[in-house]
């Protein structure tokens, strides 16, 4: 018991001498990273990031945009406040003066898909919430939970459903007549109001009056599901 | 050898009996509940308020028992991206996430409370009896090395007992006051991150009754425990300055080693998911626990008790 500290000294000696020569070589590696990124950095801020900011404050625009503007008018402008290319990720801006702001820099892939996961998870959270607030307020038991839980489900299948046949009839080159838009409004709405009724059907009409009027309206209960079909959309079909 | 075992055993048995006896158990078991349920109390009123906000942005109505939104905003990829750098990647953070949030707030809090309540509990331990010389009628019966390991193991048989009674705690209150928490997956979180918290602490625990086996005056050693765990992180900051500035040079090299031996410096590596880092991060709180008992042990080898 007598080499309990020699040997936790030995073993520590053991040890910074082994890892002596590797972790300078590490300490070595680590300055040359932070070098070539500061080198990096450097050859960055000498090329166009330094003379976009510049540009900004001149309100100059780059010559690949000043082509873009010039097709852009040309093209005709009677559609252009609606229309947004999702295509291409380029919304095509309302015609602009001189002296007006410089239109929106255009939206990335990724920057699409981001958005469509925010929003896809924004009403998944206000569902989820619906659900536990009329839960707390109805008192309901768990069959009641479950019941409206499908019913809802039930009604975001079929919104979802509506949605991707719309958007796939949209996407086909020719915007829809008034009359498949008013078939897809009737038919999302029916959805809607079977949802309705059966919430009606599972709380107790005496419940139902009680709680908060956001808790038991089924657009509260709208998931996410069809956010992804809706964001195929190539642009936003100007009904004939 | 089984003799030292033994012996080793029957002092650790013993402190932890004297603590009962002196309330220092119930005094510990006390602060750490305690610390333990602010932060479910803590977690919950935050998630309350950000939740009822969020409500009435969306249009919908706020609960009295919150934690209804918490998975599904938890999906959303910029806070796995926020959190990635620190758990060490995009995988990491995802299983993190697909945990329960609370069983990891509660582990984020543990980490900062147990070693903090170990350091001022175990500090005492061995220079109160060396102060007051009754260590001398332990010492007829066994030798210092036994009496040093078994004040260590009482001590932390002291705070893990704290830390099971904080899952307990932690896991009653959480499924009282938030919703969406499964009861077996927050449990196992709970244990899981409790675990790791206990691991984390073997360092400072080791820190402690180093100070204690070096100091012969308990509020000394105290003092010197609590400097020490309150300035570790301030001294690794001015390491690494110091690395940076001078690189793989003598000092640099010198100030890297040192370094390594700040338990704080780990506590990233107890939130990985890779059983490499972990068993890595194990050993090395084992390892320091061992280097800071073996400091204050070759003082008290040698002192005339």
């Amino acid at each position: 018991m007598k080499s309990f500290v020699p040997a936790v000294i030995a073993l520590v000696v053991g040890i910074v001498l082994g890892a002596w020569e590797p972790r300078g070589e590490l300490l070595d590696a680590r300055k040359q990273m932070d070098e070539l990124r500061a080198k990096a950095h450097n050859s960055d801020c000498r090329g166009g990031k330094a003379l976009d900011g510049i540009r900004d404050l001149l309100h100059a625009k780059a010559p690949e945009e000043l082509q873009d503007a010039a097709a852009d008018d040309a093209e005709p402008k009677k559609r252009a406040h609606l229309k947004m290319q999702v295509g291409e990720a380029k919304p095509v801006d309302p015609p602009t003066k001189d002296g007006d702001a410089p239109p929106a820099p255009p939206l990335t892939p990724e920057e699409i898909k981001k958005s469509v996961s925010e929003m896809q998870a924004a009403l998944d959270a206000r569902r989820s919430q619906a659900l536990a607030a009329l839960t707390e307020q109805a008192n309901l038991n768990d069959d009641q939970v479950a019941a409206v839980d499908a019913a809802m489900s039930e009604m975001n299948g079929k919104l979802k459903t509506e949605v991707d046949d719309f958007v796939t009839a949209s996407n086909g080159g020719q915007d829809p007549d008034r009359r498949d838009a008013m078939e897809f409004a009737a038919n999302t709405l029916d959805a809607v109001i079977a949802a309705d009724d059966k919430m009606r059907d599972i709380i107790p009409a005496d419940v139902y009056d009680t709680v908060d009027p956001e808790a038991v309206d089924p657009f509260s209960y709208i998931s996410g599901d069809a956010v992804p079909g809706l964001a195929n959309l190539k642009e936003i079909p100007d009904f004939q | 050898m089984i003799r030292s075992l033994l012996d080793t055993m029957w002092v650790a048995v013993y402190e932890l009996g004297e603590a009962v006896r002196t309330r220092l158990f119930q005094l510990v078991i006390l602060a750490y509940l305690g610390g333990i349920g602010f932060s479910v109390w803590l977690y919950a009123k935050i998630l309350a308020s950000a939740e009822a906000q969020l409500a009435e942005t969306l249009g919908v109505p706020a609960t009295t028992k919150p934690g209804a939104m918490l998975p599904q905003l938890l999906q959303n990829g910029d806070i796995q991206q926020w959190l990635s750098p620190f758990v060490g990647g995009d995988d990491a953070a995802h299983a993190l996430l697909s945990q329960p949030v609370l069983g990891l707030w509660v582990g984020i809090f543990s980490m900062g409370l147990l070693p903090m309540v170990l350091v001022f509990t175990a500090s005492g331990t061995v220079s109160a009896e060396v102060r007051s010389r009754s260590i001398r009628f332990l010492l007829v019966r066994t030798g210092r090395l036994e009496i040093a390991f078994g004040k260590l193991f009482g001590q932390l048989a002291l705070g893990v007992t704290a830390a099971a009674l904080g899952i307990v705690l932690a896991w009653g209150m959480g499924l009282f006051m938030v919703s969406g928490n499964p009861p077996l997956a927050l449990f196992l979180t709970l244990c899981v991150r409790t675990a790791w918290s206990v691991a984390f602490s073997l360092p400072f625990l080791g820190m402690a009754v180093g100070a204690s086996l070096l100091i012969g005056n308990p509020n000394g050693a105290r003092v010197l425990s609590a400097l020490t765990f309150f300035f570790m992180p301030m001294a690794a900051a001015i390491l690494h300055e110091l690395v940076r500035r001078h690189g793989a040079d003598g000092v640099g090299r010198l100030c890297d080693f040192v370094a390594l031996a700040i338990p704080t410096e780990y506590w990233a590596d107890f939130w990985s998911t890779d059983p490499g880092v972990l068993a890595a991060a194990l050993g090395r709180s084992a390892l320091l626990a061992t280097v800071f008992f073996a400091a204050g042990f070759a003082r008290f080898q040698r002192r005339d008790l």
